[in-house]
């Protein structure tokens, strides 16, 4: 299991156009996007994939900066559960 | 409730960005995961001198997890591209796990193959390497190269090693390479190290300014916080000035491409027009500021026979001469509009639009810069023409105003500049220049008066006794220097570590490989990977990585920061600390010191510098428990403090501060050890549990009015120098030391990119950045390329006076260069940028311009 979280930081006139760019790519949703800002969430099997798709987000014209937030790397995890604090 | 663990994780992710974003989330998940079994700590990021904070998971011995420090003031939250690839640097397939010496026939042989061998058999063959030519050749016999990558109490260890238990002043960081010129200029305009102002003007200033950044790629978080108030503050203005238009002209409101070298012109040219315009500040002048002219044609820093060493009037000359104010206008009275657009290819228009920025009293702003200032044969003189603009209109010490030098590692000021591991320096901005300097490190390191060689080799004027029986002599010699000296057999022994010297070190071919593997010389490096250094060497030490050690980290806004080791190194792999600490107990005191010195502490016959150094009742005097614990319950190792017996970063630490609160130079005041693991750094002088965010202003620094009792809350004094002024330097423009002409007819410039760190030891082993930017290809204008009739991705051979290099031609890339301009980044180890450029330096700073030679380009 590999999840990771960035904010894409975009020219404000080109946000919608990156953002729609980044739904198409595998395992990639944009839950959120204000100001130039768009919240990405990525899940895909591999940290390889991911890293690609990393790279690659950098290069959709429009992007200014690329940053990470979170991370998660494991493998397996599917079928655990975990109890969440309020 | 319970959730499925993947979902979880995931609505984690997206809460933990729209909360660094600024971004509401109709349902957020706010929690903390409650994971059993994982142990989540802070840790400083490994790469540039931004100085962020992640956040580490491990789960059984490993780390599964990472997330930007949501409280960290560096970075709030954010990680960069390179900070995603953090903890996969430690796991390269090529790790170093045990000592490697070049053996033939079971014995030590230059040109053998690497053998494994033991801690004990190589530090044995290090101690008699060393001795030797210690005891034949004099203090500059032997040379360590460092790093500004070194953590705090590293730096500080080799100090001691090189500088009181060797007695030798040839101690560098590869900081030099990097810093020098910034140093230079801040101890030259303000008689102390360091900015005045910190990242918080990031959000104050209502103008940015890059002078030789390519912060986009290079410092990606500080550029999202620029980013940020760019497109959120109404009027904000970002100006871009560069040799080739790179990602920061994405946002740039002016980006500016003046031709190499005329940054000189350009900064006189505001200064000029600040002056034309009366917008300068008066009352802030005439209290606060001297003016200085400095000797110019003063070389390039090449060897001396040179033929433009030769020429030069006043080679490497640096003493100030006081002006007028009058005068100084006189000086810059020259560089008017129409002959510095002339000069450096920049629209007048352009050049106007950036100087009235700084011109408007109503305007706060931030000049920025790197290795496009430091780098340069002419790096001091630069650093100090942004100076004299700020001074010019009192914009600095305040929040939003604010000339601002980055630094491209992670502790090149925490480590290189602060502890001074220079060969000149001593810590707290102490040098070795200055007697009473040396005998105040000597009584606190309880020193016999003259260990340490002194600059010219003379204590209270007489000649300081060496092991050589011969007088000490002349004792300083720069990173540039040190390779000279390994080529002419004057130094035989030199240790590098926690850096990659022989890739990074211009002038390959004629300087740096010749001297790494001369017969006579015996190279050490220490390093976690097979890096071209480590193949260039004699003894290769395995090393431990950041993570697998407690460290401490110093950014390019003053701020200290501390992390526990999170894991364990692999193999027989041990810390640069161990290395120097351990190594100490194989030379004794006898070998190094002449009997004269001992006979001043007959107690120290006979004793291993160990006990001198280390075992002093200082150094090992915080017992060490077995665990390192914090304050949430969680255990850490401490493998170093296991080995030795004693927590011995706090002891190293705990010594340092003393030279910050004891010593004669006031300003540099650290916390106690035990705070920074509690906070998220501290910007120093640290004073009554306080951190400085401006310093040189009553009201934001405590350190005024100590020094200033009547200053009132606002006032500005520069104490770091005595009347409190600051110092306004007028340069000229002078010429580079190669530029092109008919044969070499294009400029090079060498740099770095977004996916690698420097010379790419670490992030070439990281697979995904490895394959996005695999090799380093020559960045063209695509009428240079026609011209040549080359194209995108044509193969060709890069060509300078010393050496030349295959690659291939880029003409689509994120840089596009200026016609005449070729870009090549040096993290390569296929193809060695530095078989290309010249090995000149900033005659002033030691630090070589990587940025400007002459090179040809033919199709292959």
């Amino acid at each position: 299991m590999s999840i990771c979280s960035l904010v894409v930081y975009t020219n404000p006139e080109k946000m919608e156009a990156v953002k729609a760019d980044i739904e198409k790519r595998e395992g990639c949703e944009a839950p959120a996007a204000e100001n130039g800002k768009i919240v990405v969430v990525i899940d895909t099997p591999s940290r390889d994939v991911m890293s690609q798709t990393i790279m690659d987000l950098n290069n959709i014209p429009g992007v200014i900066n690329v940053a990470l937030i979170y991370e998660y790397f494991e493998d397996g995890g599917q079928s655990e559960t975990v109890s969440q604090k309020a | 409730m319970t959730m499925n663990r993947r979902d979880f994780i995931k609505a984690q992710a997206v809460a933990a960005a729209a909360a660094t974003a600024g971004i509401s989330l109709p349902s957020a998940v706010s929690a903390q995961a409650q994971d059993a079994g994982m142990r989540w700590d802070k840790i400083a990021c490994r790469f540039c001198g931004t100085g962020c904070s992640v956040l580490v998971g491990v789960k059984d011995g490993r780390v599964v997890a990472t997330q930007g420090d949501p409280d960290a003031p560096v970075n709030k939250g954010l990680n960069c591209i390179k900070g995603y690839f953090l903890t996969k640097i430690m796991y390269g397939a090529d790790r170093l796990t045990k000592p490697l010496l070049r053996k033939k026939n079971g014995k030590f042989d230059k040109n053998g193959e690497f053998e494994e061998v033991s801690w004990d058999e190589a530090f044995k063959i290090m101690a008699e390497k060393f001795v030797e030519a210690r005891k034949k050749k004099g203090p500059k016999g032997i040379g360590m190269f460092g790093s500004g990558q070194w953590t705090i109490w590293e730096g500080y260890a080799a100090q001691k090693l090189m500088k009181a238990g060797f007695r030798s002043n040839s101690l560098e960081p590869n900081a030099r390479h990097c810093m020098a010129s910034a140093v230079g200029a801040f101890m030259r305009g303000f008689g102390i190290d360091e900015p005045a102002g910190c990242y918080d003007d990031m959000e104050a200033a209502d103008t940015f300014v890059l002078w030789g950044s390519n912060m986009a790629e290079m410092h990606p978080i500080l550029w999202s916080r620029i980013t940020n108030t760019r497109l959120t503050k109404p009027g904000a203005q970002v100006h871009v000035l560069s040799t080739f238009h790179n990602r920061c002209f994405e946002l740039a409101d002016n980006g500016i491409i003046f031709k190499p070298q005329t940054d000189l012109a350009i900064a006189n040219f505001i200064a000029n027009y600040i002056i034309q315009n009366k917008k300068y500040n008066k009352e802030f002048i005439d209290k606060h500021v001297n003016f200085n002219i400095t000797p110019t044609d003063i070389g390039y820093g090449l060897r001396a026979d040179d033929p433009r060493e030769k020429a030069a009037k006043n080679r490497a000359k640096g003493k100030l001469t006081k002006i007028s104010f009058e005068e100084y206008a006189k000086h810059v009275s020259k560089y008017t509009a129409d002959y510095v657009s002339e000069l450096s290819g920049v629209p007048k228009e352009q050049l106007i639009k950036l100087a009235e920025q700084y011109a408007d009293p109503n305007r706060k702003v931030a000049s920025y810069w790197t290795m496009g200032f430091n780098q340069h044969t002419r790096g001091v003189w630069v650093n100090g023409l942004v100076y004299n603009i700020h001074l010019l209109m009192g914009k600095i010490a305040e929040p939003g105003n604010s000339p601002f030098s980055l630094t491209g590692q992670p502790s090149a000021c925490g480590t290189a500049r602060e502890v001074g591991t220079f060969t000149h320096r001593l810590p707290a901005d102490l040098v070795v220049k200055k007697d009473a300097h040396c005998k105040f490190a000597e009584k606190i390191w309880k020193l016999p008066a003259g260990t340490i060689p002194r600059a010219n080799g003379k204590m209270d004027g007489k000649d300081q006794p060496d092991i050589t029986g011969k007088p000490m002599g002349k004792t300083l010699i720069h990173a540039v220097a040190m390779h000279r000296a390994l080529h002419d057999g004057v130094m035989n022994v030199f240790w590098v570590m926690c850096n990659n010297n022989l890739q990074a070190a211009a002038n390959f071919n004629k300087e740096s490989w010749p001297g790494w593997r001369s017969p006579e010389n015996f190279i050490i490096v220490s390093d976690p990977y097979p890096t071209v250094s480590a193949m260039g060497a004699d003894l290769v030490l395995p090393t431990a990585m950041w993570a697998e050690k407690e460290g401490a980290y110093g950014n390019s806004e003053r701020r200290t920061q501390f992390w526990r080791q999170q894991v364990k190194a692999p193999g027989e792999a041990k810390s640069d600390l161990w290395q120097i600490v351990e190594f100490s107990k194989y030379v004794k005191t006898d070998d190094v010191w002449p009997a004269e010195l001992l006979d001043q502490m007959p107690e120290y016959k006979g004793k291993t510098l160990y006990d001198v150094l280390y075992a002093n009742g200082q150094v090992n005097k915080f017992p060490f428990e077995g665990k390192i614990k914090d304050d949430r319950g969680n255990e850490y190792d401490n493998d170093e403090s296991a080995h030795f017996g004693y927590y011995i970063q706090k002891g190293l630490f705990e010594e340092y501060r003393r030279f910050q609160w004891e010593g004669p130079k006031t300003g540099h005041q650290m916390a106690p050890y035990d705070e920074y693991h509690k906070v998220r750094g501290l910007r120093w002088p640290v004073i009554d549990g306080k951190e400085t965010l401006w310093r040189f202003r009553a009201g934001y620094d405590p350190i005024v009015k100590q020094v200033k009792p009547d200053a009132k809350d606002g006032e500005v004094f520069f104490y770091g120098r005595k009347d409190g002024r600051a110092n306004i330097i007028f340069a000229p423009y002078e010429p580079a030391a190669e530029p092109p002409d008919d044969e070499y007819d294009l400029w090079l410039c060498t740099g770095r990119v977004l996916e690698h760190w420097h010379s790419g030891s670490m992030t070439r082993r990281v697979p995904e950045l490895y394959r996005a930017m695999p090799d380093a290809k020559v960045y063209m204008n695509k009428k240079d390329a026609r011209k040549r009739r080359l194209r995108n991705g044509s193969k060709v051979k890069v060509i300078t006076r010393r050496g030349e290099i295959v690659t291939r031609v880029e003409t689509r890339g994120r840089n596009v260069p200026q016609e005449g301009l070729v870009f090549i980044p040096w993290f390569d180890a296929g193809r060695l940028v530095n078989k290309l450029t010249l090995d000149q330096t900033d005659p002033l700073s030691k630090e070589t311009d990587y940025k400007k030679c002459a090179c040809k380009i033919v199709k292959i």
